[in-house]
């Protein structure tokens, strides 16, 4: 696939770095879910750190990054008119947890929202603050200096704590290259392989999307604050746009159950005599994924990981692997992103619609002591992805694809990584994974959930200039 | 070889009554999916693929009236039949709020089925995603499916060649008396050539008429068309939960709408449009795909009120916004020829333009014009409709056909 130039259109100085930036040398994180306890101060505090935010200028290459996001409650605590965030898409306005929600992203039984540590609008989450720095005594630093700066402040206060990391060959907890797949923002001025390029209004609100129209951004419906820091609505209403160069987070805490993941792979590809088969249970493993632990794709490398650490993105289905006998149709790679061969459609209608469902993601490894315990670890990711269109986008990848048994010809089949079965469904116990093979294909049985959800929720993500604005309300 | 048919009833009700049969349907939302039997149990009515009742709602001079919809086997007579024989308590629930339903001694089955004869419409618009089955041909072929990949599961590593498996899986079934009734010869739906000929020949003799529509449209009526550009971001909070509390349950979801019938050459274009595309369905789109779309089991359109209003009503696979995402991908232009006809529709240029592909307002417009499916039943709340379409395909292959090469053989594997 040929690299294609993607000019610069952007203002890359007003969008929050995090959008277009891996920070992949930024090894260590941290999130901080803030309350607001006093207005006023807080938004004397939003003023105060607004300057240190990242932006997504490449030129910009601190040691050390900052990003905020908001929930409602912290959009209607800082002052911003209930009319106004009703004029935010009701994705956002409902939060991550609702009947209908909880069923399309398969949060039932142990993922249970009533179950988790934060979110789904239990407890005081207003404003999230992302911290990203090179090594553990820099975050160390930087965090101190910001808690430091919040206490001084004293309208806020700190909710909970979480931790993040990536490690330095980007390897998940289950022990495969993550962040490779990546869509590239139109307009961001890095170039990349042609069907990466997606266009704007995909991942920022105020430009069009892969459908030739604006997205659904939240438009100020009632005057209040600094208007001349806000842009016009693009599409002609006479309105202020709130959602120019920003655009909506996902965030889940994800644990994963490594040792399951490992056993079950293991039990399924037992030699005859019982034995354990190394290289057989790797094989499932990467076809679970849809690349080898090395990052390498199963397109270019069907038959064994050619090892090292392999980023590459460069290839597609429909020409190299059609009948899915490289990369599973069911692997956690191809239902979630399809590229160029979706259902029995030609190239560019798949291409067309895999554009319109991808998802930038921000994803990093976490680990944390169980109960306080610090023998015992739960590991996991901080599974973070920015969309403009929550329901088009993540939802529909894990609702519509992840969790659909029933993708292609596959009849109880789901992505076994993230993939749910409906609650009800009387099969949901004996969901299958099978590997097109020939002479005929292969399946797998018996699988347990690898994954569970420990937390949630949506959040804004706005400019930096609407973050500006917000502390003028 | 039977042919699946929409039984279409449009009953008026007793104004005032309403709210009480909109309780009684809703039954505090167990009808929809009606997983279990509840005030009018589904699942004893062996002919029905897909069913529902719903409200249509007051407006204007137009009174609120009850409209009960299934995809059945066989014929309309026999399905009416077969309610009033097997759920006439249930029946009796929800007619009661009906003007004129039998009462006391006067109620018996032959006075219920005159009364459902007597509400019986026509449904001007039709389409089948799975052709020419009954819903036990869906559920035994579906278990043929299941009993061919377990085999296959447990001979695993014992074939070389695809041929060589593929004889081995037909010996293995075609001598096992339970597979018995797949022997019975079935051919697959095809697209009936003939028909589809006289149906192109018709519609290029009706080609400049058409056209001349399509231009008196675009000057006459579209300018005049000032849609609420609502996404569904706009529409009321509550009413979008209660629709969406009842969704996304089962592998199948539903769609009832209800629109207010545009007048003049808007209305006659409509009728035209629905008659085509029932012809289409019927001779055309037979595998499985309607424009492109595989997600759809049965859709309908109904005109009602004397055609001052029109209803759609589909059972298809995924979630509301996955299933209009679909269609407008796959032939926005088809939605817009239809629902242009429907005040209210995003606005069209030259009838096929414009309309859905605005689909952010085509969704909220989509959520506007929906009303809740109180009681809404699937016969195989799991299955998808591309899965049902192929289990077909291979109960054919393996009891319909000659010995394959190994490319054919091949081709069949690979999709179990
Ligand atoms: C603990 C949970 C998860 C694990 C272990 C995991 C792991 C991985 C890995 C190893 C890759 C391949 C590396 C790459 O191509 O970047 C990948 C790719 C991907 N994942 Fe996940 N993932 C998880 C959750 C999710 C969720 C929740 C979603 C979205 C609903 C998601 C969407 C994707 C997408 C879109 C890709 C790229 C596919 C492509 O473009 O080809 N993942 N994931």
């Amino acid at each position: 696939m040929a690299i294609v130039d993607n000019p610069r259109t952007l203002d890359l100085d007003d969008i929050q770095g995090m959008v277009s930036k891996g920070y992949g040398k930024l090894y260590k994180t941290a999130y901080f879910f803030l309350k607001v306890d006093e207005a006023k101060k807080a938004k004397l505090w939003l003023k105060e750190i607004a300057p240190f935010i990242d932006s997504a200028n490449i030129k910009n290459t601190s040691e050390k990054t900052l990003h905020l996001a908001f929930t409602p409650s912290g959009l209607s605590k800082l002052g911003l008119s209930q009319k106004n965030i009703d004029a935010f898409p009701t994705s956002f306005v409902e939060g991550v947890s609702t009947e209908n929600r909880n069923r399309i992203l398969g949060d039932y039984g142990d993922s249970d929202p009533q179950n988790w540590r934060w979110g789904a609008q239990q407890s005081d989450l207003d404003i999230l603050l992302i911290f990203h720095a090179s090594s553990v005594e820099s975050l160390n630093a930087f965090i101190e200096e910001q808690k430091g700066i919040i206490e001084d402040n004293g309208g806020i206060t700190i909710v909970t704590e979480l931790k993040g990391f990536l490690t330095e060959d980007n390897k998940e907890p289950f022990g495969f290259h993550d962040g490779i797949s990546q869509p590239i923002i139109k307009g961001s001025g890095r170039p990349g392989p042609e069907n990466d390029i997606v266009e704007t209004g995909e991942f920022l609100l105020g430009y069009k999307n892969e459908h030739g129209q604006y997205p659904f951004s939240p438009l100020l419906e009632e005057n209040q604050g600094n208007l001349t820091l806000l842009a016009d609505d693009i599409a002609g209403s006479g309105k202020k746009d709130l959602g120019r160069n920003g655009t909506f987070m996902v965030f889940r805490q994800m644990e994963q159950h490594v040792d399951k993941f490992w056993n079950s792979m293991e039990e399924k590809t037992k030699n005859e005599d019982g034995s354990v088969n190394e290289d057989a249970k790797i094989k499932l493993a990467s076809k679970c994924i849809g690349r080898w632990p090395s990052g390498a794709s199963l397109v270019n490398f069907p038959d064994a990981d050619p090892g090292g650490s392999l980023d590459n993105d460069d290839f597609s289905y429909a020409d190299h692997d059609p009948d899915g006998l490289k990369c599973p149709f069911g692997s956690h790679l191809r239902t979630n992103n399809p590229r160029d061969s979706f259902r029995w459609y030609n190239k560019e209608q798949s291409l067309k619609v895999s554009k319109r469902h991808r998802i930038i993601r921000r994803g990093r490894s976490y680990e944390m002591p169980v109960n306080g315990n610090e023998d015992k670890k739960e590991v996991g990711l901080q599974f973070i992805c920015f969309n403009t269109n929550i329901e088009l986008q993540f939802e529909f990848i894990q609702h519509a694809w992840s969790n659909n048994n029933q993708m292609r010809h596959l009849s109880n089949d789901i992505d076994v990584i993230i993939g749910v079965p409906p609650e009800n469904d009387p099969n949901n116990k004996n969901v299958q994974f099978t590997v097109q093979a020939e002479p005929v294909n292969e399946y797998y049985d018996g699988w347990e959930r690898f994954v569970t959800i420990k937390g949630g929720e949506y959040f804004f993500f706005p400019s930096i200039s609407v973050i500006n604005f917000l502390s003028t309300l | 070889m039977v042919i699946q048919n929409p039984v279409s009833l449009q009953i008026p009700l007793i104004q005032s009554h309403v709210d009480k049969v909109t309780e009684v349907l809703h039954q505090g939302g167990k009808g929809n999916p009606c997983l279990e039997e509840g005030v009018f149990p589904f699942q004893k009515l062996e002919s029905v693929h897909f069913g529902r009742w719903i409200i249509i709602p007051a407006k204007g001079s137009l009174p609120a009236s009850l409209f009960y919809a299934a995809n059945i086997d066989g014929t309309a007579e026999n399905h009416l039949n077969e309610i009033v024989t097997n759920i006439p308590e249930g029946l009796d629930k929800i007619l009661e709020h009906c003007p004129d339903y039998p009462v006391g001694d006067a109620r018996n089955k032959t006075s219920r089925l005159n009364y459902l004869k007597k509400y019986e419409i026509k449904t001007q618009g039709f389409y089948t995603g799975a052709p020419n089955r009954t819903v036990k041909q869906v559920h035994q072929e579906a278990a043929l499916h299941q009993a061919i990949k377990s085999y296959i599961k447990d001979n695993k590593g014992r074939w070389k060649n695809a041929k060589d498996a593929f004889s081995a899986i037909k010996e293995r079934f075609k001598n096992d008396k339970q597979w018995d009734w797949a022997k019975e010869r079935y051919e697959l739906p095809k697209v009936n050539i003939p028909a589809t000929i006289l149906f192109v020949l018709l519609m290029l003799i009706l080609l400049p008429f058409i056209l001349f529509a399509i231009l008196m449209i675009r000057l006459f009526y579209e300018p005049r068309e000032h849609p609420k550009k609502l996404s569904q971001n706009q529409i009321p909070k509550e009413k979008l939960k209660a629709l969406k509390n009842q969704e996304d349950i089962i592998y199948q979801n539903q769609l009832s709408q209800v629109f207010d019938t545009k007048t003049g050459l808007r209305r006659i274009m409509l009728r035209f449009l629905l008659w085509s595309t029932t012809k289409a369905s019927r001779y055309i789109f037979v595998k499985g795909q309607l424009f492109g779309t595989p997600t759809i089991h049965f859709a309908r359109w109904v005109l009602v009120d004397n055609g001052k209003r029109f209803i759609f009503f589909s059972n298809f696979d995924g979630s509301f916004d996955e299933y209009l995402g679909d269609f407008v991908d796959n032939n926005g232009w088809g939605l817009n020829l239809i629902y242009g006809a429907a005040k209210g529709y995003p606005k069209t240029y030259f009838m096929i333009g414009g309309g859905s592909y605005k689909i952010l307002e085509f969704m909220g417009w989509g959520r506007n014009t929906q009303v809740p499916s109180h009681i809404w039943y699937s016969a195989y709340p799991w299955y998808g409709q591309q899965q049902i379409v192929s289990k077909t395909i291979l109960r054919t292959e393996i009891f319909n056909s000659k010995t394959l090469n190994e490319k054919e053989a091949r081709n069949i594997l690979k999709d179990i």
